[in-house]
C-alpha cells in the first residue's frame, strides 16, 4: 500500500514552490552593498519546501508504510465547512445578530442534536451572551 | 410626451430629494459626531512616544466628547502598514492616525507602498514637535560630533542603528553623511525605537540617530551622551546638546512632526470638530502637564496649516530621494 | 534599602493597590481566555483610567490584567482547544489531549499551580536579581538574536511526533506564510498578491484560532459521525484535581521551565511563545516517558504553563531596568508608567526604589490572586466541558469569528481566521502535525531581520555568529538539541518495532 496521501500533498507543496518562486522573482533586488534582499529569506525557504517536498514523495513511492494510511471525508464535515464560510459571508454582509441565529441552529443539526425547540432557544440564548458580552463589556463594535 | 415630462419631473424630484436626504444624514452625521468609538491608529509600537501622546490626546477626547477614543498599533513598514490602514478606512471619521513626517513624506516616496499623502489624507491638527539627535554610549570615548565623524572616519564599517529602514532618522543621517565627503558609516534598521535603543546602550552599534525623546531615561542617567541636535535652538530639556547648526552642520530638517490625519474624504464638519477638540485638550493644563512629564514638546498647527507643510514635505523629499538613486 | 522594601510592601498591600490588583487579575483572566481578547487590549483600555491613581495601584492592575491573561489564555486552550491568546499556543501540544482523556480538571489545576510557581519564580528573580538580569538582556544584539531564534526552530524537531520530515515541512511553510507583509529590513512590499491588508502580515491571533480552534471543531465532528462521542464518560473524572504527588512528580521540571520562562523573558522581544515550546522539549528530553508526551501528558502541561508565566517577571526586567519593553504587553505599560511620570530606566531604582519595590510586591500579590481564582474556578470551567459538544462546538466557531474580528476590528483578519481553519483540518488530515507551523510563524521574523541585520554589521562576514561567544554557544546547543531529539526519535522508533515484532511473534 503507497502512501497516496503523502503523494499528493508532496506534489501539492511542490505546486505552491513554483507558484511562490514566481512571486519572489518580482521583487526588488537588494541594496547595493548588501547580500541579502527581500527575495533572499522566501527563496532560501522555498528551496527546502521543495526539497522537503521530494523527499516526502520519494518516501512514499519507494518505501511501503507499514501503516496504510486511509483518509475518509465525511459529507457532513464538508457541509460544515460550507455552513462555515456561509456563515463568515453572512457575519460579514448583514452583521452578526442575522448571522449567528441560523448558523447555530444549522450548526446544532449537523452535530446531530434533534430536539428543535432546544436547539432554537440555545442558538437564541448563545447569541444573545455573546453580543452582550462583546459589544457591553468590552466595547468592540460589532457589524 | 406629457407622461415622459411626468417621467422625468418625477425622477428630477426622486434625485433632488434623495441628495437633499442624504445631505441630511452627512449633516446629521457630522453633528452626531463622534457617536461611537473612535480607533486612533499608531503606526509605531505602543508604550512609543507617538503611542503616548495618542493615549493622552485620546483620554481628554475621550472625556470631552463622550466617547472612546482607542489607539490601535499597527507598526511596521515604515509607517506604510498603518497609513494604509488609514487610507482604506471608511472617511467617516471613527478611524484617524497619529501619523508624523516619515510616513507621510518619506516611506511614499522611497518605495511604492500605494499612497499618495497630499491626494489621500487630510491633517486634523498638529500635536507636537520633537527634534532628533546623535547618541553614543557615554563609555565610548566619544565625546562630540566632531570626534564621532573622525572615530568613522579610521574605522571601517562603524555603524549607526535607527528605528526603521527609510525613517527619516536614517534619511536624515545618510543625507548628513552624503555631504561628508570621506566619512562613511553602516545603517542598521531595528524594529522601532526601543530596539536600537537596546543595542546602543549593548554595544551593537556605535552610534543611534533617533528622536530625542527615545534617549531620556539614559540621558538623565549618563549612560548615553547626545552629541548633536536638530532644530533651530537648543532642546531646554537636554541643554547641553549643541545643535547642528552650532556645530555649522546642515540638516534636511529641524525635526519631526506628530499630527492628526484622516482620509481624504472625509467631511470637513468633522475635521473642524476633531481639529478644535485637539485644541482644548492641548490648552487644558492637565493634559500640558502630562505631556511635559512624557518628556513630548507639544505643538498645535491647524489641520490648514499642517496639510500645507505635508505636501511642500512631500515634494522636497521626492527630490532628495530622487538624487540619491 | 530595607526601609525602601517596606514601603514599597506598604504601597502594595494599601487597600486600594489590593482591590486595583485583584480587579485586574480577575478582568485579565477573562480577556485570556476569551479568544481574541488579549491582556494587550485590557491594558491599552485600562491606561486611560490610571492617569489619575497611584502609580503602584496603576500598576497594580496593568500586573493583574498581564499576569492573568497569560493564564487565562491556557484555560479555553484545554477546554475548547482555542487559544485565547498567542502565549497559549504550547498549551495546545497536551491541554485539549487531556480534556479528550476526561482529565480537563487535572489539566486546569495542574495550570494553575505551574503558573503560579512560574509567576513567583520569575517574580523573585524580578526581585532580587533585576540589574543583573539586565546586563544579559543588552548582550543580546542581532547575531544573538538570530541564533536564540534558530534554537527556537530546533525545537521543531522535537515536537513533530511522528515524522519528522513532516514537522520541518510544516514548519518551513509557517516560515515562508510569514514572509508576507513588509520586508522587515528593507521596507518593501513582499507576497501580498496586492491585498493591502496584507501588507501588517497575517495576523498571528486569528491565524492561531482558526488554526487550531476551527480545524479541531471539524475533527471534532468527524469523531462524533464515528460514533466516538467520549463525552459521556468524563462527567465524574473531569472535575478530579491533581494530587500533591503530581506537583511533587514535576518538581524539577516546574522549576526547570521557570527558569527557562523567565530567561527568555528577560531577552527583549522573544516573548511567552518562545520560552514554553523551548520548555516543553526540555521537558521532553529529561522525561522518563517521552513517548507520553502529545497524548495529553501531565509533565508537558506542567512546563508549558510554568514557562509561560514565568516570562511575565522576565519581561518585566528590561522594561524597569532599561526602559526597553520586551513585548507588546509590557510595550503598553512602558506608556503607563510614562503617563504617571515615572520614567523607567536606571534612574527608577534610585529615584522611586518605594515605587519599584510596591510593583514587585504587586506581581507577587497578583499571582497569589491568580492561584486563588484559579483553583476557584477548576471545578466551574471543568463542568464546561459537560456541556453537549452539539451545543459547545458551534458556540466555539461563533465566538472564534467574533473574537478574529474584535482583536482589530479588521474583517479581513476573519477570512485569515478562516484560511488557517481549513488548513489546519487539511493538515490534521493529511499527518502533518500543526505546532511546527506556529512556531515557525513566530520566529521567522526574528530569524531574517536579525540574520540581516547582523550581516550588515559585520560587513556580510557570516562568522560574525561564531565569533560572538553567546550566539555561538546558543547556535550549538541548536545543534545539540537537534541531534539529541534526532536520537530519541530512533530510539523510540526502534522501540514501537521491537514491541511490534514481540506482538507479532506472539500471534504466530
Amino acid at each position: 500500500m503507497r502512501n497516496i496521501t503523502d503523494i499528493v500533498s508532496g506534489l501539492l507543496l511542490l505546486g505552491l514552490v513554483l507558484f511562490g518562486f514566481s512571486l519572489t522573482t518580482t521583487l526588488p533586488k537588494p541594496l547595493p552593498g548588501a547580500y541579502f534582499g527581500p527575495a533572499s529569506f522566501p527563496n532560501l525557504i522555498l528551496t527546502l519546501i521543495a526539497i522537503g517536498a521530494c523527499g516526502l514523495i520519494a518516501k512514499a513511492l519507494f518505501i511501503r508504510s507499514s501503516l496504510p494510511t486511509k483518509i475518509r471525508f465525511y459529507p457532513r464535515a464538508l457541509c460544515f465547512i460550507f455552513l462555515f464560510f456561509g456563515y463568515l459571508i453572512a457575519f460579514l454582509s448583514f452583521g452578526f445578530l442575522i448571522a449567528t441565529v441560523p448558523f447555530l441552529i444549522a450548526a446544532q443539526l449537523l452535530f446531530g442534536r434533534s430536539n428543535i425547540v432546544t436547539i432554537c432557544i440555545t442558538a437564541l440564548v448563545g447569541t444573545a451572551g455573546i453580543y452582550a458580552f462583546i459589544t457591553y463589556v468590552f466595547k468592540v463594535p460589532l457589524p | 410626451m406629457k407622461s415622459k415630462h411626468i417621467y422625468s419631473l418625477v425622477l428630477a424630484f426622486c434625485l433632488v430629494f434623495s441628495s437633499l436626504v442624504s445631505a441630511q444624514a452627512g449633516q446629521k452625521a457630522i453633528d452626531n459626531y463622534p457617536d461611537r468609538s473612535v480607533t486612533i491608529i499608531n503606526p509605531f509600537s505602543p508604550g512609543g512616544s507617538s503611542d503616548i501622546q495618542a493615549r493622552i490626546i485620546s483620554e481628554a477626547l475621550q472625556r470631552n466628547m463622550g466617547q472612546s477614543f482607542n489607539v490601535v498599533s499597527k507598526k511596521g513598514g515604515a509607517g506604510a502598514i498603518a497609513m494604509l490602514a488609514a487610507k482604506n478606512a471608511k472617511p467617516d471619521g471613527y478611524t484617524v492616525i497619529l501619523t508624523c513626517l516619515g510616513p507621510c513624506s518619506l516611506t511614499p516616496n522611497r518605495a511604492n507602498v500605494g499612497y499618495n499623502t497630499p491626494k489621500d489624507f487630510r491633517a486634523i491638527a498638529r500635536l507636537s514637535l520633537f527634534p532628533f539627535a546623535v547618541a553614543v554610549r557615554a563609555d565610548s570615548g566619544i565625546e562630540n560630533f566632531n570626534q564621532l565623524l573622525e572615530y568613522a572616519q579610521k574605522t571601517p564599517n562603524t555603524t549607526f542603528g535607527t528605528c526603521g529602514a527609510g525613517l527619516l532618522q536614517h534619511v536624515l543621517f545618510s543625507d548628513f553623511l552624503s555631504r561628508q565627503p570621506d566619512v562613511s558609516m553602516q545603517h542598521i534598521p531595528f524594529n522601532g525605537g526601543a530596539e536600537a535603543t537596546s543595542a546602543l546602550l549593548g554595544k551593537h552599534v556605535v552610534a543611534t540617530v533617533q528622536t530625542a525623546s527615545e534617549y531620556l531615561p539614559h540621558y538623565k542617567s549618563g549612560d548615553l551622551r547626545l552629541l548633536a541636535i536638530t532644530g533651530d535652538e537648543r532642546s531646554p530639556v537636554y541643554p547641553d546638546v549643541p545643535t547642528f547648526k552650532e556645530l555649522g552642520y546642515e540638516t534636511i530638517t529641524g525635526g519631526t512632526w506628530f499630527g492628526f490625519a484622516v482620509p481624504k474624504k472625509t467631511p470637513e464638519g468633522i475635521v473642524l470638530k476633531l481639529q478644535n477638540a485637539i485644541k482644548d485638550a492641548l490648552n487644558e493644563p492637565e493634559v500640558q502637564a502630562r505631556l511635559e512629564k512624557a518628556a513630548i514638546p507639544a505643538s498645535f498647527l491647524s489641520g490648514a496649516e499642517l496639510d500645507a507643510i505635508i505636501s511642500s514635505e512631500y515634494k522636497s523629499f521626492a527630490k532628495i530621494l530622487k538624487s540619491s538613486d | 534599602m530595607l526601609e525602601h522594601i517596606f514601603l514599597g510592601l506598604g504601597n502594595a498591600v494599601a487597600p486600594a493597590a489590593i482591590l486595583a490588583t485583584f480587579i485586574g487579575t480577575a478582568m485579565g483572566i477573562t480577556f485570556g481566555a476569551l479568544p481574541g481578547l488579549t491582556a494587550t487590549m485590557g491594558i491599552a483600555l485600562l491606561i486611560p483610567m490610571t492617569f489619575d491613581l497611584a502609580p503602584v495601584v496603576a500598576f497594580g492592575a496593568m500586573l493583574g490584567i498581564y499576569v492573568g491573561g497569560v493564564y487565562g489564555g491556557a484555560i479555553t486552550a484545554i477546554l475548547v482547544s482555542t487559544p485565547g491568546t498567542a502565549m497559549a499556543a504550547a498549551t495546545l501540544m497536551e491541554g485539549p489531549q487531556m480534556t479528550a482523556k476526561g482529565e480537563s480538571g487535572k489539566a486546569l489545576s495542574m495550570t494553575t499551580i505551574a503558573s503560579t510557581i512560574g509567576g513567583l519564580f520569575s517574580a523573585l528573580a524580578l526581585m532580587l536579581v533585576a540589574p543583573q538580569l539586565a546586563k544579559i538582556a543588552l548582550s543580546f544584539g542581532p547575531p544573538e538574536y538570530f541564533a536564540l531564534a534558530v534554537f527556537g526552530l530546533s525545537v521543531v524537531s522535537g515536537i513533530s511526533s511522528g515524522s519528522m520530515l513532516k514537522g520541518c515541512l510544516s514548519a518551513l511553510l509557517g516560515l515562508l506564510l510569514a514572509t508576507i507583509g513588509l520586508d522587515p529590513v528593507s521596507g518593501d512590499i513582499r507576497n501580498t498578491f496586492g491585498i493591502p491588508a496584507l501588507l501588517t502580515g497575517i495576523s498571528f491571533v486569528p491565524a492561531l484560532i482558526g488554526f487550531f480552534a476551527v480545524s479541531q471543531v471539524i475533527i471534532r465532528l468527524e469523531e462524533i459521525l464515528e460514533g466516538k462521542d467520549l463525552n459521556q464518560m468524563k462527567g465524574a473524572v473531569a472535575s478530579a484535581i491533581i494530587s500533591a504527588k503530581d506537583v511533587r512528580d514535576n518538581k524539577v521540571n516546574l522549576f526547570r521551565s521557570s527558569a527557562i520562562g523567565t530567561f527568555v523573558g528577560i531577552i527583549p522581544a522573544c516573548g511567552a511563545g518562545i520560552a514554553s515550546f523551548i520548555a516543553y522539549n526540555k521537558a521532553k528530553q529529561a522525561s522518563k516517558t517521552p513517548e507520553k508526551f502529545g497524548t495529553g501528558h501531565l509533565e508537558g502541561l506542567a512546563a508549558t504553563e510554568s514557562a509561560n508565566n514565568a516570562v511575565t517577571g522576565g519581561a518585566l526586567v528590561p522594561l524597569l531596568t532599561l526602559g526597553i519593553p520586551g513585548d507588546v504587553v509590557t510595550a503598553i505599560m512602558l506608556g503607563g508608567l510614562m503617563v504617571q511620570g515615572l520614567t523607567p530606566g536606571p534612574l527608577l531604582f534610585t529615584d522611586y526604589p518605594d515605587v519599584v519595590y510596591g510593583i514587585f510586591f504587586s506581581l507577587i500579590i497578583a499571582n497569589i490572586f491568580m492561584l486563588i481564582l484559579g483553583m476557584g474556578a477548576v471545578k466551574l470551567f471543568a463542568k464546561l466541558i459537560q456541556i453537549p459538544q452539539g451545543i459547545l462546538m458551534p458556540i466555539v466557531v461563533a465566538l472564534c469569528v467574533v473574537g478574529s474580528y474584535s482583536i482589530n476590528n479588521s474583517e479581513f483578519d476573519v477570512i485569515i481566521m478562516a484560511t488557517f481553519g481549513l488548513l489546519g483540518y487539511l493538515m490534521e488530515k493529511t499527518g502533518f502535525p500543526l505546532p511546527p507551523l506556529l512556531l515557525a510563524l513566530i520566529l521567522s521574523p526574528l530569524v531574517e531581520s536579525n540574520f540581516r541585520r547582523a550581516m550588515l554589521m559585520s560587513n556580510n562576514d557570516a562568522t560574525i555568529f561564531l565569533t560572538r561567544p553567546i550566539s555561538c554557544i546558543i547556535l550549538l546547543l541548536a545543534i545539540g538539541m537537534v541531534v539529541q531529539n534526532i536520537l530519541n526519535e530512533r530510539k523510540r522508533k526502534r522501540n514501537i518495532a521491537a514491541a511490534n515484532g514481540e506482538t507479532g511473534e506472539s500471534h504466530a
